[in-house]
This record gives structure tokens, sequence and C-alpha cells, in this order.
């Protein structure tokens, strides 16, 4: 069929029973895909534990259980994600041999699917929302993040706006591959909830930061505040060009261009970068 | 609603989009362009590509980047009346400033 067959086991990923295009050639490297009873059966066997198995219908899901539970598989340590709801007699059964399940209930909204099986399958997946739902009694939204942990987030972390737009927790609703969660008209950055919410992110952001200010444009300008210069103190270099390398707009600046930077800093070309 | 730019439905078709949504985190002011599961934060005060994510400005379509210098003013105008306890004229600008001395 072209596809990965079941048994590449090297795949994180499983995708039951889903739809004819939805999954671009060549597949990403951790996923593969079940169309039928058959390789369910063969991936199932085959599989190891730390997958995602993800069910697109409710018919794959009774498949797996039925499967699993012939195969006397070991699945615990493996995540289940349905992204329809499966019947109400299988949910303890599969709450027994998965952990943990997402996608129990009605409610829970998902990415589109598309967007999904992008999402996921990405290296960035913990920064993405795949999916969540809302407990208007508790006032708290739990969102479901690419690498299937969730977070809790207090209806009160999404302020009403400047310009009057409020949060409407009964419409929510996930777009942007993950980086936005919408709730009616008003929509929320996923990156702003999790750096509320996930001190870990906080600590990554903080650290991309930090290798960001390596960059030849952030030396520069840090060396050229200390000596208290102006941009256009560079001539005959203009403002603008000096702006450009700091914002690193230009890649590696012409030898001569470096010259005439580090006279007016006082410093040796090579030594701008150290700063 | 989020402040949506307004695209050319080809840039559109293509999966761009440029928005200033209700909550995003804060500091600094920016504009966030996204590209299918591209996603780059744009300064508001600097014209600098926030980190993280990073990224690299020439990787955003000119006609993107054109229709944002275009809209420059009306973006801030939109992240200030989402924001007006963080507008974008709040930090100390002396690189503006000193551009504009230029």
């Amino acid at each position: 069929m072209g596809m990965k067959t079941v048994l590449d086991m090297e795949q994180r990923f499983v995708f039951l029973g889903s739809q004819k295009g939805l999954f671009k050639e060549p597949l990403p490297p951790r996923v593969f895909i079940c169309h039928d009873r058959a390789e369910v059966e063969a991936a199932v066997a085959n599989q190891t534990k730390h997958v995602t198995w993800i069910s697109f219908t409710r018919a794959f899901t009774d498949i797996l259980l039925e499967k699993t539970v012939d195969a006397r598989a070991d699945l615990r340590g493996s995540h289940l994600i349905t992204l329809t709801p499966p019947r109400s007699e299988s949910i303890p059964a599969l709450l027994g041999l998965f952990n943990p399940v997402f996608g129990l209930g009605e409610g829970f909204q998902w990415l589109p699917k598309e967007e999904l099986v992008e999402a996921i399958t990405r290296d960035d997946a913990s920064e993405r929302v795949i999916g969540g739902s809302v407990d208007l009694k508790a006032k708290t939204l739990t969102l479901l993040r690419g690498d299937i942990t969730a977070v809790v987030a207090p209806f009160s972390l999404f302020a009403k706006s400047g310009d009057g737009i409020e949060p409407n927790f009964s419409r929510l609703g996930l777009t942007d591959y993950g980086s936005t969660i919408c709730l009616g008209d008003y929509e929320s950055s996923s990156d702003a909830i999790l750096y509320e919410l996930d001190p870990d992110y906080r600590r990554r952001l903080k650290k991309q930061r930090r290798q960001s200010d390596k960059t030849f444009g952030a030396s520069l300008m840090r060396l050229r505040k200390q000596r208290r210069l102006k941009r256009s103190d560079f001539a005959p270099l203009s403002s603008k060009e000096i702006a450009r390398l700091e914002r690193n707009e230009i890649g590696k600046p012409h030898a001569k261009t470096l010259d005439v930077i580090a006279e007016k800093l006082s410093v040796r070309a090579e030594e701008i970068e150290s700063y | 609603m989020p402040f949506d730019l307004p695209l050319p439905r080809k840039l559109k078709a293509e999966g761009w989009k440029v928005k200033i949504r209700e909550n995003e985190r804060v500091e600094p002011p920016h504009v966030t362009i996204m590209h299918k599961t591209g996603i780059w934060r744009l300064g508001l005060r600097d014209k600098r590509l926030l980190v993280p994510p990073g990224g690299r400005i020439k990787d955003i379509d000119p006609a993107v980047r054109q229709l944002i210098e275009e809209h420059w003013e009306e973006l801030i105008g939109a992240w200030d009346a989402k924001y007006p306890e963080n507008p974008v004229s709040s930090a100390e600008e002396e690189e503006n400033g000193d551009e504009n001395s230029a």
C-alpha cells in the first residue's frame, strides 16, 4: 500500500482507522497507521510500551480493545486517545489497559484531525494543545498537550482583554496546530497558558532566551551600549545597517564592515562576539 | 475577537496568519505570525523576532512582511487596545530614538 507496515516497530504513534489523505507521504519517522483489523492485531502483537495509540473511530477502539485482550498484551505505559468517545461499557477495560486515556467523554474537543496529526508528531508537541475539555462547575479548563500530558487551567487565567472581549467557556475550540485555544470570540495562545502553569516550560524558555543572546547581533548591541555609542556613530555605515546587524537580519558582515565596527568599538573584530 | 491582519486570498490559502490574540504572553508586545506549524513572534517595539521561538525573518513570506510593514501602526494600535496596561510605547525606546535621529 506504500505506507509503512505495522511490522516496523520503531514507531511511536499508531493511528487507527485514519481517513485517506490525512497523512502526507512520506510519513514522519515515528508514525504508522493501521487500516484494518489485521494491521491492528499485528501492531498490538509487536508493540512495546510507551506508544501513543490514536483511534479515529469507535469501531477501531473496539478492535484495539479486543486484540489487546486476546493477545494478553501488556500495554501499561501506552497512551490512548479516542477522538470519538468509546462505548461506555468499554471504558473500564480501556482504563485498565492503557494509561492515560483521553477522550472518553462527549465534551472533549480536539484539534482538526489533519492539524492533530501534524502537531502530535512534532518535536515541539509538548508546546501544543491537541485537545481539551471544560468543567463549568469547577471553573477549570483541562488541556491535553501533544506529549499526552494535561494541564488544568483555572478560568481566571483568561482575563478579559482591554478591548472588552471575554472568554466564552461554553465554546471551546483549538486551532493553529495547537498554538491557539478559542473560547468563543476570545483567543488565547497556548504558550501564555503553559508559561503560567508549567515551571519546566518556563525554564526551557529562559534557556532558549540565553542561547539567543549569543548571536553576533546581540553581542554587537551589548558592546555598543557599553561603549555608550549610538547606531549613528558608525559612519560610513548607516544606523539602519547597524540596526539590521543587531537584529541578525544580515548574515555574517563583510570583513570591511566588521573592521569599521571594531574600530569604533575599540576592540578586535574577532572579539565582538565574545561580549 | 483577535486582531487578524487581513491577508490576500493566496497567502491565506497557503496558511499564513498574522494575529494579536486576547491572551498572549505579554512581555514584550508582539504580533504572532503563523504558517501552518511555523510560528514567529515579532516584537512591536524593536521589530525583532522574539526568542522563543526565534527563527529567521527571511523565512516569512516577503508579501507577509510587506503587509506587516504597511500596517505597523495598526498592529501597534491593536496591541495597545488589547493590552492597555502594557502599551508598545511604554518601554524605553532608545533604539527607535537613535534610528530616528540618524
